[in-house]
């Protein structure tokens, strides 16, 4: 590929005004944005020059950048960014405004990646954080997964992080719950981030524009969760022109487009998705299948002076709706009807102030999953919303400081409501409504050149339990050499809200959220992370760290619950989790991928007892592989090795009678298992899988078609999901059911 | 209500998971199992005592217990009930025993009968089970008498204290509304079946609700039986509705107290093999109270279907005259092919009969199926098949079959057009 530079001189509002008013203003302020040429994708970090000047600033978040009072003469101005090819350009006399794009200074890679190379430099050289990997669109859109890409499944092949099975999206991240992980789009969090009881996360891969993934030790900005926090940023729709994007797989098909708004400077991006087997199945069978799911998300981005605005908002929802006894002369319907979904909606105002920038979210979350027998024979009824709004004050009053403070509240609601209309009975109902309070103060010092110091303070009052936690964390990093460094952090975390679920179940469709009450604890954490990271000149990295952490009065789902007193659904629960994380990223080159392996130790305690957690797997290999293949192919292969999960066997069945009043009798029983009172006292056989998917790329009609082919467990191996027990037989047996087994997908990405 | 996993099920066979690997495993561990639901109401107490599979077989030829047959019978076992609120029960400490003095009383192994009367069972009163078995292992349980100071059915302005006179069901627009009044207990079960189903297994509806009030839509369709149970599960293109008009029916509410509303609401979940709320020490299972009452139902429906009516049927059947009233609905109106149920009262093979009749319409063409018992001999069942067309015009002819389908009588039929309980 020629090695090219394209400069789009954008003529504003100047064009029109009057040519006294032009020669009366000796200065103006330059805005622009600078995109990768590529695909359009804003770029942050790039350094924008007028040499002759001596004057220069940096572009934000959606690579914008302002220069101000800049005198009306003509200037050269340049564009520098590692991995990025620098351009120079001319700004006329006359000109206001810029629009930029630059090529990737790798030629054999896309401009996305070597961003995202970049960002994982910058983190290095310029942050306090251990424990953050970013992932960017093209390592998650490439990686082999089941149907289409998946954000999450992406996110569950880095070290530290284990997924129980192939059939969540649900993942433990340093010994953590999966309920200890904040998930957000664009700042909103999500709850229950997943289709199809976990297969496929809500994310739309196309439409994210980078994840930040904070494995532990995040820092005070973050709060209210435990363990980690992913960070998915959706990308702003293109500003040069209108783009369609889709794929076509054999489970969905989605569509996204984006473009700018007249010529506003906003952009928009919308996008949509739904599987349509419920279709087919209809159309070529005389057969039905009850279930389909569809999400759409969608951003509108402006800019406000410096700064921008932006609007986000997501509707996702999976639908059975299963006529399971069908009507019939004299026979009333009964119809199984559940639904699971989110909608969210967020509000982002940035904008320089002072010597920083100011961030202001405002955001609102529902997930309200509902399952009914139909008509008004059960109903039970989930709602979780919340009402969120916090600042973040970015500045920088001195060279070596650069300090955040910050403040939020957010406003949960959580009712749950199981009855019969048929009966007119309440089965249950509940309502847990804990509003939290934050600040946070954090300064990220360069104590000197090789050693920076990142203290730092977060407040939480919580109403409900009405508690006032305090959560110090601070985080050190002193560089030995420009390429080595040794890193640290501890920290103290809290969480107000928790989910609900029997553990021992290997999967769940969705969570049951409560919050802390007064019967409810809030959760602790207590982190300890100590490692290094190396990089091989800019295309490789190594981290190691080691880390310690602690949960106290997190809980776990009372099995024994009563459904007429309230506070009694949690029983308490501690624990420990140690291990050591190795990833080594190349990310740069003919051949990108990592190398993850985990060592993991995860202790729990409860009611006197102490046993492993199920996610206490000792051993994670992920090998991810991203390389020329054949046919002209791109190729992913991950390879994935986990040691032996633990699990509670069954140690017999029984018949669990029925009782009749009218004749004192006992009639009819279900046979159930019955587990060991020690809890994961076995372990299931190693897990092992290997993905591939092979991408092409031509272009036709002009636009661009990216057909796909992938192969999910490629070895059809049979890796254990959960036993069954056959204990009425003499001698007893147990049988395995598989997780995925050899899943061939096919598919076809276009853009245009 | 049970939970079940068939969502998880359905997502694993959808993603194409397969079962292998059947391996052998070693014996588990036993565990004592109990149910003894104890009925202040009842004057003969019993108590089942088995054991968890594990892996050693199961013996079900050792006789029955009430209802059902044992898997694993523990046999031997001491077994006791004290009322601890009554230090001079007069029973004293009760003992359970596998052979009963009543020679009527089913025996098996496993199944322990207390003396008639005994525990003294007082409302509010504590009871504690103790079960030694041979091998020394013991479970205890404690439980308290429940009791209600009155049980209501009410159908549409119209109420019965139960046990009462017979209430008038309208199945396609009256909801039945049954309360009971706690003295002491936890919440309601009620249960609908059939009093004259001769000849066939009890069909039986079962739900219960934690409070002490529940309705019943007169439409409710019975997913109960589709969901619940290993024996007597039925297909869901099967399901019928809990009741069909022409059918007399027993309604049974019940108290039940804390340790049985447990039992009832609780199990282990397939996948997990957790969940079951079990108060009992040492064992698993139940030791919970109960009382309940009984009262009938006569469920009709709108007449709205040609053939649907009352209809006088006199002649002789194996040489004896009858004279009945056959009050007569159709489960699927407007369908050729049909249920139907239909109420017969007056004079019969035995003497006189107020009973309901199942049986199909073809087209205009019925067969009903008429049992009695003989008042004098309970064991001796009559059973003779009515088959007639209603589409021939008044009067005409119904045709009696015997067992053996041989004919064995005839009866003229005439249409009664104004049919009582039609109309409410």
């Amino acid at each position: 590929m020629q090695r090219q530079s394209y400069v789009v001189a954008v003529l504003g509002f100047l064009a029109v005004l009057p040519a006294s008013g032009i020669v009366a203003q000796q200065t103006r302020d330059v805005r622009g944005q600078v995109y990768t040429l590529q695909d359009s994708t804003p770029i942050s970090g790039v350094t924008v020059r007028i040499p002759a000047l001596g004057v220069g600033t940096t572009t934000n978040a959606d690579g914008r950048f302002v220069l101000l009072r800049i005198p009306r003469d003509r200037h050269s101005v340049t564009f520098q960014r590692i991995g990025m090819a620098p351009d120079t350009v001319w700004l006329e006399s006359d000109q206001d405004s810029l629009a930029v794009y630059l090529e990737s200074a790798a030629v054999v890679l896309p401009a996305i990646e070597a961003q995202a190379q970049l960002q994982a430099r910058e983190r290095f050289e310029e942050i306090v954080q251990p424990s953050v990997v970013n992932i960017d669109r093209n390592t998650i859109r490439t990686l082999p997964s089941l149907a289409e890409a998946d954000v999450v499944k992406v996110v569950q092949l880095l070290p530290g992080t284990i997924a129980t099975n192939d059939y969540s999206v649900g993942f433990n991240v340093r010994g953590g719950e999966p309920d200890q992980n904040l998930i957000q789009m664009d700042g909103v969090t999500v709850f229950n981030p997943t289709h199809l009881g976990g297969l496929f996360s809500t994310f739309d891969a196309n439409a994210v524009e980078n994840v930040s993934f904070f494995m532990g030790a995040f820092p005070a900005e973050y709060g209210g969760r435990l363990s980690s926090v992913m960070d998915v940023d959706l990308r702003a729709g293109r500003g040069d022109r209108v783009s369609v994007r889709g794929l076509v797989s054999l489970i969905s098909s989605k569509l996204l487009v984006e473009g700018p708004i007249g010529g506003t400077g906003m952009t928009f991006l919308v996008g949509g998705r739904r599987t349509y087997a419920d279709v087919l199945i209809g159309l070529l069978t005389s057969e039905t299948m009850p279930y389909y799911f569809y999400d759409a998300v969608g951003k509108i981005a402006a800019p406000v002076g410096a700064g921008s605005l932006s609007l986000t908002g997501y509707l996702g929802r999976d639908v059975v709706d299963w006529p399971w006894i069908e009507d019939q002369p004299g026979r009333q319907g009964v119809t199984l009807d559940a639904s699971f979904g989110n909608k969210l909606v967020g509000l982002r105002f940035n904008h320089p102030l002072g010597r920083g920038d100011i961030t202001v979210d405002a955001s609102y979350t529902k997930s309200d999953p509902t399952f009914g027998l139909e008509p008004g024979l059960f109903r039970a009824d989930n709602n979780v919303d919340l009402l969120a709004t916090k600042f973040v004050w970015a500045l920088s009053p001195g060279a070596t400081h650069d300090v955040r403070f910050g403040a939020g509240v957010e406003n949960y609601e959580m009712t749950y409501d199981a009855g019969s209309e048929s009966l007119s009975a309440e089965f249950y109902r509940a309502l847990f409504s804990p509003r939290v309070w934050s600040a946070f103060v954090d300064d990220q010092w360069r104590v000197f050149p090789w050693l920076l110091l990142r203290p730092g303070v977060r407040v939480e009052a919580v109403e409900g339990p009405d508690v006032v936690n305090w959560a110090p964390r601070l985080g050190v990093k002193a560089f030995l050499t420009r390429d080595l460094a040794v890193t640290g952090s501890i920290g103290r975390y809290y969480q107000a809200i928790h989910s609900l679920r029997d553990q021992n179940i290997p999967w769940n469709m969705i969570d049951f959220w409560i919050g802390a009450d007064a019967n409810t604890p809030v959760g602790r954490s207590d982190h300890l992370v100590l490692g290094f990271e190396r990089w091989f000149s800019l295309e490789m990295s190594l981290s190691i760290e080691g880390y310690y952490k602690t949960f106290d009065d997190i809980v776990d789902y009372n099995l024994d619950e009563d459904p007429s007193v309230s506070g009694d659904e949690t029983i308490p629960m501690e624990g420990e989790a140690w291990g050591i994380d190795f990833l080594l990223r190349k990310h740069l080159g003919r051949f990108t991928g990592w190398v993850a392996y985990s060592l993991t130790k995860v202790d729990r305690r409860s009611r006197g007892n102490e046993f492993p957690a199920v996610h206490d797997r000792r051993h994670t290999v992920n090998l991810i592989l991203q390389s020329p293949g054949p046919l002209g192919s791109d190729m992913s292969v991950r390879f994935g090795y986990g040691s032996p999960l633990p699990f509670t066997p069954f140690v017999g069945e029984w018949n669990h009678r029925y009782y009749y009043a009218a004749d004192h009798s006992l009639n009819d029983f279900d046979r159930e298992p019955i587990a060991s009172p020690t809890l994961n006292s076995s372990r299931y056989p190693y897990y092992g899988r290997i993905d591939i998917s092979f991408w092409w790329e031509t272009r036709k009609w002009g636009g661009i078609l990216r057909p796909y082919v992938q192969l999910v467990n490629m070895l059809n191996r049979k890796n254990v999901f959960l036993y069954t027990y056959d204990y009425t037989t003499a001698p007893a047996t147990r049988s395995a059911i598989s997780q995925l087994p050899l899943l061939p997908t096919v598919g076809v990405e276009f853009i245009f | 209500m049970r939970r079940c996993a068939l969502s998880v099920l359905a997502v694993v066979a959808l993603c194409g998971a397969c079962e292998f690997g059947e391996t052998t495993i070693p014996d588990g561990d036993p565990i004592i199992v109990v149910h003894a639901i104890m009925r202040p109401d009842v004057s003969q107490q019993w108590i089942v005592v088995e054991q968890t599979f594990t892996g050693v077989g199961s013996d079900s030829s050792s006789g029955s217990i009430p209802g059902n047959q044992p898997q694993i019978p523990i046999s031997g076992a001491t077994v006791t009930v004290a009322n601890t609120s009554l230090p001079s029960d007069p029973c004293g400490l009760t003992q359970f025993t596998e052979s009963p003095a009543d020679p009527d009383l089913p025996v098996s192994l496993g199944l322990y009968w207390g003396p008639p009367d005994c525990p003294t069972m007082r409302t509010g009163d504590t009871l504690e089970l103790m079960i030694e078995t041979v091998g020394g292992h013991v479970v205890t349980g404690r439980m308290e008498v429940p009791g209600a100071n009155g049980m209501v059915l009410r159908v549409e302005g119209d109420s019965a204290i139960v046990p009462g006179p017979t209430l008038l069901f309208n199945r396609d627009i009256d909801t039945l509304d049954a309360e009971v009044l706690p003295e002491a207990g936890r919440a309601l079960q009620l249960e609908v079946h059939r009093p004259d189903s001769m000849g066939f297994p009890l069909a039986v509806t079962r739900l219960f609700v934690d409070s002490t009030r529940m309705t019943v839509p007169g439409n409710l369709t019975d997913i109960f039986a589709v969901i619940l149970g290993e024996e007597d599960s039925t297909d869901a293109d099967d399901a019928e509705s809990v009741f069909r008009a022409g059918r007399y029916y027993a309604v049974t509410l019940a108290l039940m107290d804390d340790r049985y509303f447990d039992f009832a609401r609780s199990g282990n979940v397939p996948i997990s093999g957790r969940g079951f709320v079990n108060n009992l020490t040492g064992g698993m299972g139940v030791f919970g109270g109960m009382v309940a009452e009984s009262n009938e139902l006569k469920v009709v429906g709108e007449v709205d279907d040609s053939r649907e009516g009352s209809y006088n049927m006199r002649g002789t059947v194996d040489g004896r005259a009858v004279d009945i009233d056959v009050e007569l609905y159709v489960v699927a109106t407007d369908q050729d092919t049909t249920a139907t149920s239909a109420f017969v009262s007056g004079q019969w093979f035995y003497g006189d009969i107020d009973t309901s009749a199942d049986g199909l319409f073809i087209g205009d063409d019925f067969e009903l199926t008429v049992y009695q018992s003989d008042p004098n001999d309970a064991t001796r069942l009559s059973a003779y098949v009515l088959s007639g067309s209603t589409g021939v015009g008044d009067p005409f002819t119904v045709d009696v079959y015997d067992r053996n389908q041989d004919l064995a009588g005839q009866l003229t039929a005439t249409r009664v057009l104004a049919a009582a309980g039609f109309r409410k």
